[in-house]
């Protein structure tokens, strides 16, 4: 292989690694501070819906990125009503929340699109930093980047860190010191849906250049297993996209390799490209089979919180 | 009881108009009228004999995937992976239902056991991966839906795509391998029947026998179940054998008694539904019944109003769940609220 | 009522009364500390000690009355307010964040004065915590995970944690409970030395030698209510015992009769024979020392072997060898002649029964209703199962009955569990345990958290037990609970093993340097 492709592979995978890496990055601030939310899905669909339709109608990608970035921190709002303020169990909530945003972003793209308001407008790209064209690095993807040290710089070097790891483990303590526990969670998840509405929007801007129905395609929920294959640590988190992703891109160029092809053929499995589409699926079960239950989540992940 | 439901029904009926506010609200954005949505959406419902079959039709999967999901979450486990099973159930039903020289007695059962069967195994992987690694239950179903998705886009390519090799779809089941129709010109087929039946049956299960009071203590207390020598793996196990296997079948039923073919992108998302029906039944096999019914009803009315209302497409079904859902949560919790300043609400 | 003229209160309740809903908690009480004053709040569990020291650390705010700070009206927003003000509070049940270091620990309780939430001020904590800690003679890992260390070190975080430049005074909540004989008299040292520096102790107890032992001033509470105020060198134990459980107290008939030991009359007592439990050098592997090693005893029928100990020493394991929840790495256990698997299921089937520790999430399960968890004990007996179905109307019988018999205060079969109070919830996991008569009964902590009344129909029912022929391990950290109820011997379990087996007349001392693990041998008390 030549220094060229590896190159393109290293950026395209790390491309592909931003929105994971961005959505638990999320997911790692909220089960830390003890919330569950298996809505990271929804809100990586909302943030890439929002990126593309404010992209476009203001043509400027940054407007599009931080439109992505309010946007998901609103829709988190509504899970951190129910989830955190109401008290109602996570899980379901981040279920409906889901739902809620499937069916949303599809109508409403549907209705966009129908307006004809995406019409003769082009979609602004990400400007690349680095390199241009199949072997470059855009700013999302550098800010996902840069977020690991600076997640695990808040979590571990800083006094706001203790308090939001005293608040997943023990969160009658870090309300002795002092801390408003439900308020503190609501904010972290608040955080958590702005980090999935830039990693919808790396996601729509950075890696298709559109948006598509279920474009996300369980993203979220490889997120929360990256979470648990990171041992709720920013560089692990990091790690594991970085694996997934490195994988993605690998069978997608697997793909389109002929001794592959041909050996694939031979075999008379029909198309075979489902397969190539079910590998991260079945990679992140098999790692969440081999770290098990070795790793230990904070103690006080999804119990509601009563102020005394 | 009764009196307990006749004052809860203000509350209820008031998180549920806030419901119907904020939906009507989405549609007038989408530019669409909320009461023409409504008036197809009752159409589409029970506008007609047709279309009241066609609610029935819609509610038997819901039904059975509503009892798959109402049973793991009796047990405590979190199985969102009712869409998979689903689809798993579908794949082994067709595979069954397109054999030639099947004895035509044996031939429907035969379809329903494979259905159930591949449901169980699907879901028998996420309880191994729990009791065994520790995974999360909630993570591994969710990922195995995703994986089914990409077997049944497989599927109806390789192995099970038509003779003529056209479309991504299979042939048609044997006729033995369907199940009869109740009503002449509508879908409504004996296999609602067989759901009803199921509703029943997991019923006395639950309440009547031993294993359904171990799935109810492991689900209630873990500890205390543990301690009083209930197996608990095997019981989460079952479980997860049992919830899988109806959520199979509620493939399989849909195989044998609709479509009568196996396609890409089979399920509208009858398996996520799932959840929003066992939760509004508050997890009681005999309150899935109306529950499915009202989410049977809501599906056969939105592909109505996809029909006949431009710019509301079928996701809108999706809105209508999560919405009905925050209703009912927002309900609940007011409904708590209420029964602990009832208690005195001593700190 | 003793009066010390001269100095302000640090901090003083006046005429403060505390409802939470119907429920009066406090009622007209008057408290106060002065500065260099150890000053005890003694009573029973539910006489309102904890509601007071709410209110004096600023979890709670009165109903009526005030609280006085250096004598001026003040009003704490909460803990964390009370806390800026010279309020510490050292908390029965540590909150701290095991995962977390010690320093970090420290960290987490600063107040926001020194530096923002971005900052890391670890040094800065260390620096004033060190400086502390040498001042008391304390040596502390402080880059340890808390959650590694010993009780008698967490609690000391706890101290250093509510002890601040600021901190007038300090309120310690049952401080002994969890730790060791030995080290109760350093805790002790500690108390009077932050005394000394002129800062005002509240120490809460229901143990009366301790009070009598490190306080000046005492204050009694009963029902809410102010009972005895004194000075401890005017009083003594039998005066303060008197005013803390009161004339009127209805528990030593419970004790006699009642209704469990009434449904046990006629019951012939076994004759000890054989042992009814037999256990020979049992061990259970831990990661870095066994957790439990080389235990041997066996227990006859119709009596009480107690197993004192500090919490912490191996009692869980013990119990979960003995109800079939884990598997010992090696040693015997027999239940008469049978071995039985290690499986509670077996255990049950073999003639055990257990009383666990946590009644709330071993004992029962809370969302079940009372025949479902009395249904638990049985529901593999024949005399309930026909094939795979359950008999209900004959388990809701059999239910009614029970509730009958032991006393369960509930609406009915169909109540749910959660819906009683702690006291008739322990007797529905009594009522499972002894209801089918069996030949060992295994009961830990059985009266943790229970009211004088609760408490004395627990031991009411394990004696009942005893006299009908039961082999009985009590395993409590209450050692007055253990003495008391023992009938031959008593075990002290200290680090995985028994440091002695003692005759319950055996003086206390004795049994607490073997509870601290001064090891000793008993000729002649050894296991039989």
């Amino acid at each position: 292989m030549t220094t060229a492709l590896i190159l393109s592979l290293v950026l395209q995978s790390l491309a592909y690694a931003a929105p994971v890496l961005l959505a638990s990055l999320g997911g790692l601030f909220s089960e830390r501070v003890g919330v569950v939310n298996i809505g990271l899905e929804g809100l990586l669909l909302v943030g890439a819906l929002a990126a593309v339709v404010a992209a476009t109608v203001t043509g400027s990608a940054l407007l599009g990125v931080l439109i992505a970035l309010l946007v998901g921190g609103a829709l988190a709002a509504l899970f951190a009503l129910f989830g955190v303020v109401l008290r109602r169990d996570q899980v379901i909530v981040g279920t409906t929340l889901n739902f809620l945003a499937l069916g949303l972003t599809g109508m409403l793209y549907r209705a966009w699109s129908a307006s004809g308001s995406g019409g003769g407008k082009p979609l602004p790209p990400l400007t690349p930093i680095v390199g241009d064209g199949s072997t470059s690095l855009n700013a999302l993807t550098l800010l996902a980047l840069l977020l690991v040290p600076a997640a695990h710089w808040l979590l571990f070097r800083t006094r706001l860190g203790v308090i939001l790891r005293a608040t997943g483990e023990v969160p009658e303590a870090a309300a002795a010191g002092g801390t408003a526990v439900s308020r503190l969670r609501v904010l972290v998840c608040l955080l958590t849906g702005g980090l999935c509405g830039l990693g919808g929007a790396s996601l729509s801007l950075g890696i298709s250049s559109a948006f598509t129905e279920g474009m996300t395609n369980g993203r979220g929920f490889i997120a929360l297993a990256v979470v648990v294959f990171g041992r709720w640590n920013p560089f692990g988190a990091l790690a594991a996209s970085l694996l997934f992703a490195a994988a993605d891109v690998a069978q997608a160029r697997l793909q389109t390799v002929a001794g592959v092809q041909n050996w694939l053929a031979s075999l008379h499995l029909g198309d075979t490209y489902p397969f190539f589409l079910a590998l991260p699926y079945v990679l992140t079960l098999v790692a969440l089979a081999i770290r098990g239950s070795k790793v230990r989540p904070p103690a006080a992940l999804g119990q509601p919180f009563e102020q005394g | 009881m009764k009196q307990r439901l006749l004052r809860d029904l203000p509350l209820l009926l008031l998180t549920f108009s806030l419901g119907a506010a904020a939906l009507a609200l989405i549609i007038r954005l989408v530019g669409a009228s909320p009461v023409a949505v409504s008036k197809a959406l009752w159409d589409g419902a029970f506008g007609s004999r047709y279309s009241l079959s066609e609610t029935l039709v819609q509610t038997a999967p819901l039904l059975l995937t509503g009892l798959g999901v109402a049973v793991a979450f009796r047990c405590g486990l979190f199985n969102i992976g009712a869409e998979g099973q689903f689809l798993v159930g579908a794949m082994a039903a067709t595979g069954v239902g397109i054999l030639k020289n099947v004895p035509a007695v044996i031939h429907l059962p035969l379809l329903l056991l494979a259905g159930a069967a591949a449901g169980a195994l699907w879901s028998g992987i996420a309880g191994l991966l729990k009791v065994y690694r520790g995974v999360q239950e909630v993570l591994s179903t969710l990922l195995l839906n995703f994986v089914a998705l990409q077997m049944l886009s497989w599927m109806v390519r390789g192995p099970l795509q038509e003779a003529q090799k056209g479309f991504p779809q299979s042939d048609l089941i044997a006729v033995p391998a369907r199940f009869v129709l109740l009503a002449p010109g509508t879908r409504l087929h004996a296999g609602v029947l067989l759901a009803l039946f199921c509703a029943a049956l997991i019923w006395f299960f639950l309440r009547w026998t031993a294993g359904g009071f171990a799935l109810r203590a492991v689900g209630s207390g873990e500890g205390a179940a543990e301690a009083a020598g209930i197996p608990v793996r095997r019981t989460v196990l079952a479980t997860f054998l049992l919830s899988g296997a109806l959520s199979g079948l509620a493939g399989a039923i849909q195989i044998s008694g609709v479509t009568y073919l196996l396609s890409d992108g089979y399920s509208p998302g009858y398996g996520y539904t799932a959840i929003a029906v066992a939760l509004l039944a508050n997890l009681s096999p005999l309150a899935v019944v109306p529950s499915a019914l009202f989410f049977g009803a809501l599906t056969a009315g939105s592909n109505v109003v996809q029909q006949r209302i431009v710019g509301i497409p079928s996701v809108v079904v999706q809105v209508l769940q999560a919405v009905v859902l925050l209703a009912f949560l927002a309900y609940a919790w007011a409904r708590e609220r209420r029964q602990r300043r009832e208690e005195g609400g001593v700190a | 009522m003793a009066e010390q003229g001269g100095t302000i209160p640090l901090i003083a309740a006046r005429g403060i009364t505390r409802r939470f809903g119907a429920f009066t908690a406090l009622e007209r009480v008057d408290f106060a500390v002065r500065p260099g004053e150890i000053h005890a709040l003694l009573g029973e569990n539910g006489a309102g000690k904890s509601t007071l020291m709410n209110l004096l650390s600023g979890l709670l705010r009165p109903s009526e009355g005030e609280i006085l700070l250096n004598g001026d009206p003040v009003r704490f927003r909460s803990p964390a307010d009370a806390e800026r003000q010279g309020i510490g509070m050292v908390h029965q049940h540590f909150l701290l964040v095991p995962p977390l270091s010690v320093s970090e620990n420290l960290l987490l309780g600063t107040a926001p004065g020194m530096g923002g939430l971005l900052s890391y001020p670890i040094r800065r904590v260390l620096d004033e915590a060190r400086s502390l800690a040498d001042r008391l003679g304390w040596r502390i890992p402080w880059n340890a995970p808390v959650g590694s260390l010993p009780v008698g070190t967490q609690q000391r975080i706890e101290i250093l944690k509510a002890l601040r430049g600021v901190t007038r005074v300090l309120i310690f909540d049952e401080p002994t409970a969890v730790l060791t004989p030995t080290e109760t008299p350093e805790l002790f040292d500690t108390l009077r030395r932050l005394a000394g520096e002129g800062r005002g102790i509240v120490f809460i107890s229901h143990k009366l030698d301790e009070v009598l032992a490190l306080s000046e001033t005492i204050t009694v509470l009963r029902r809410g209510r102010v009972v005895a105020r004194t000075r401890a060198a005017e009083t003594d134990a039998r005066s303060l015992a008197e005013a803390m459980v009161g004339p009127d107290r209805e528990a030593s008939s419970l004790i006699q009769d009642g209704a469990v030991s009434a449904s046990r009359a006629g019951q012939a007592t076994v004759p000890a024979g054989g042992a009814a439990l037999f256990v020979e050098n049992l061990a259970v592997a831990g990661q870095a020392r066994p957790l439990l090693n080389g235990l041997s005893f066996a227990v006859s029928p119709g009596e009480i072997f107690g197993i004192a100990g500090v919490d912490g020493n191996g009692q869980g394991e013990l119990a979960d060898c003995l109800a079939g929840l884990i598997r010992p790495s090696s040693g015997t256990l027999r239940i008469g002649n049978d071995q039985p698997a290690a499986s509670p299921g077996a255990f049950r089937r073999a003639g055990v029964a257990v009383i666990p520790a946590d009644r709330q999430t071993r004992g029962l399960a809370l969302p079940l209703s009372l025949t479902e968890n009395l249904a638990l004990g049985v529901y593999d007996s024949p005399v309930y199962r026909r094939g795979p179905l359950l008999l209900w109307p004959a388990l809701r019988r059999r239910t009614e009955d029970l509730i009958r018999q032991y006393d369960i205060r509930a609406t009915g079969a169909g109540a749910l569990a959660r819906s009683l109070s702690g006291g008739n919830q322990q007797k529905v996991v009594i009522a499972r345990a002894l209801a089918e008569n069996p030949r060992v009964v295994v009961a830990v902590n059985p009266t943790r958290g229970l009211d004088v009344g609760a408490i004395a129909y627990v031991h009411a029912a394990l004696r009942g037990a005893q006299a009908s022929g039961a082999a009985i391990v009590l395993i409590s950290t209450e050692l007055e609970e253990v003495l008391s109820l023992a009938t031959h011997r008593v075990a002290v379990l200290y680090e995985g093993a028994f440091s002695g087996i003692v005759s319950p007349d055996s003086p206390r001392d004795e049994i607490g340097l073997l509870m601290g693990g001064k090891t000793r041998e008993v000729p002649g008390a050894a296991a039989r």
